[in-house]
């Protein structure tokens, strides 16, 4: 070692690389063998503060992941014969996924995958997810539990259409491998479509409606709420952001204050830990940051006018699957 | 700070009696310290209990980074508890932060020495200050400034940094 060099015992190093993001755990495998060992050890893994990392998107004319050269032009994460796949929703570091082409050998359409971890599972069919238009939402929490939710609603007509009507909902537990039906207890006449937003929180998931509403669920599809949205207009999108749902209207940002009476306070998607909208703007989707606290906006990028769906990942590397799998 | 030779005893501060403690460093340099400050090291703590006289010795910690480590524990005990969400709650958190802030001004060496002595004494809020301070350092740097920083020798063939660099360039390039 070089004499006046800071030096460190490996458990000390391990204290600090815990501390670091994962993006610079990556790269000081590099610096040498005891810190490769010290990069990879689950525990350090595991504390290491995540951060939001990837912002997914996909356009009209190509499948996922297919982009700009400043992009990183394929989601070769995704485990050999996975990677043909559409992105339908990401939470809490998992993403759920379709095939493009239904493997026939696999049986399933869908799969819910950890990219940090390069864990994956097929999920079972179940009727509405053999829809064309199907209205899917995970929900994961690994602070709550190892297991991951997934809820197709299941609506009166065949495609889901934004005039179907919500009439019950499917959900999965990777804690029993199989699927619940349980009818609507959110009332007549609920429009929900693919592109209506969601955010899994409080082991619950919330998705914006057509009805001037925005709808509940938690995971044993015990709870249903209904919550009135103001001024009868219909969210644009919802997300969470540092323990608080915020929705966005029109360019307004809503945040529910108080989670059990309504909403009531017053874009694009939402920073899971800073006071940060994303917007888009103009016919080539400028992509950028605003800043909730001081009212900054910086520019991100163009995403082009195919740009179509976004989804936010952080990583996470909880134990999500069940034991034996 | 200056070294003190009474033994564990009695002494004024701030107008009330406290009980104080004598610390002895590596280098020999005695410490006089309230023992409310010198307990936030859970191995001071035990050692207080144990019982003994001349003073406790702290073989693996010198007078340069045991002045530090001092100087945070007084600090971090003086903070009396008013009623939270107060003003003066919020002023003195404010105060600590700023305190622990300035504390951490130093090079990466001493900032080593000084994760060494919180982990050999066990005070846990200053071995999160001073790893989250180092982690804040080097979260941006490119392998070979770790390197240079910490006097690590780069042990792989160049086909293995080849080989993880590709794995690296990875999905959070």
């Amino acid at each position: 070692k070089k004499p006046g060099a800071a030096s460190l015992p490996d458990d000390l190093i391990a204290e600090i690389l815990s501390r670091v993001p994962y993006k610079s755990l990556c790269c000081f495998k590099c610096v040498s063998r005891p810190w490769l060992a010290l990069c990879s050890d689950p525990g350090v893994r595991r504390r290491c503060p995540q951060t939001l990392s990837l912002h997914f998107h996909q356009t009209l004319r190509q499948r996922v992941g297919q982009r700009p050269a400043h992009c990183r032009p394929q989601l070769s994460f995704l485990p050999p014969g996975h990677r043909d796949a559409t992105i339908y929703d990401s939470c809490n570091g998992l993403l759920l996924c379709r095939f493009k082409d239904v493997p026939t050998q696999v049986g399933s359409r869908y799969f819910v995958g950890n990219p940090a971890t390069e864990k994956w599972i097929d999920l079972p069919d179940t009727e509405p997810m053999k829809r064309r238009y199907p209205v899917i939402r995970l929900g994961f929490d690994p602070a709550v539990s190892s297991h991951v939710r997934v809820f197709p609603l299941v609506h009166d007509g065949d495609i889901c259409h934004r005039q179907d009507r919500v009439t019950g909902l499917e959900i999965y537990s990777s804690g029993t491998g199989g699927w619940t039906y349980t009818p609507s207890e959110w009332g007549d006449g609920i429009r929900v479509f693919g592109n209506s937003r969601s955010a899994f929180f409080n082991s619950t998931l919330h998705l914006t409606t057509l009805d001037n509403s925005v709808i509940a669920v938690d995971t044993d599809g015990k709870t249903w709420r209904k919550i009135l949205t103001p001024g009868a207009c219909n969210f644009d999108t919802i997300g969470l952001s540092q323990g608080r749902l915020y929705a966005v209207n029109y360019g307004e940002v809503w945040v529910l204050e108080d989670y059990l009476d309504d909403i009531y306070m017053a874009v694009h998607a939402i920073h899971p830990e800073h006071s940060l909208i994303f917007l888009t703007a103009g016919n080539m989707r400028s992509l950028m940051s605003y800043d909730i606290d001081t009212g900054k906006v910086h520019a991100i990028h163009t995403l082009g006018e195919n740009f179509m769906h976004k989804y936010l990942y952080t990583p996470c590397f909880s134990k999500w699957l069940p034991e034996g799998h | 700070m200056a070294a003190a030779d009474s033994c564990d005893g009695i002494s004024t501060s701030g107008g009330g009696w406290e009980k104080t403690v004598t610390l002895v460093s590596s280098d020999d340099a005695r410490f006089e310290v309230r023992e409310a400050a010198a307990s936030l090291s859970q191995t001071v703590r035990r050692m207080i209990r144990a019982g003994g006289d001349g003073g406790i010795p702290l073989p693996k910690v010198d007078a340069r980074t045991l002045s530090t480590v001092l100087e945070y524990c007084n600090k971090h005990a003086a903070v009396p508890a008013p009623a939270p969400e107060s003003s003066s709650a919020e002023a003195a958190a404010v105060d600590l932060e700023w305190f622990d802030k300035e504390l951490m001004h130093v090079d990466l060496a001493t900032l080593c020495s000084l994760i060494r002595a919180a982990d050999y004494l066990e005070v846990a809020g200053l071995l999160d200050l001073t790893c989250k301070t180092v982690a804040d350092m080097i979260k941006s740097k490119t392998a070979e400034e770790i390197r240079q920083m910490f006097g690590i020798q780069n042990d792989f063939t160049p086909e293995e940094e080849e080989q993880l660099s590709r794995e690296n360039a990875g999905v959070f390039e």
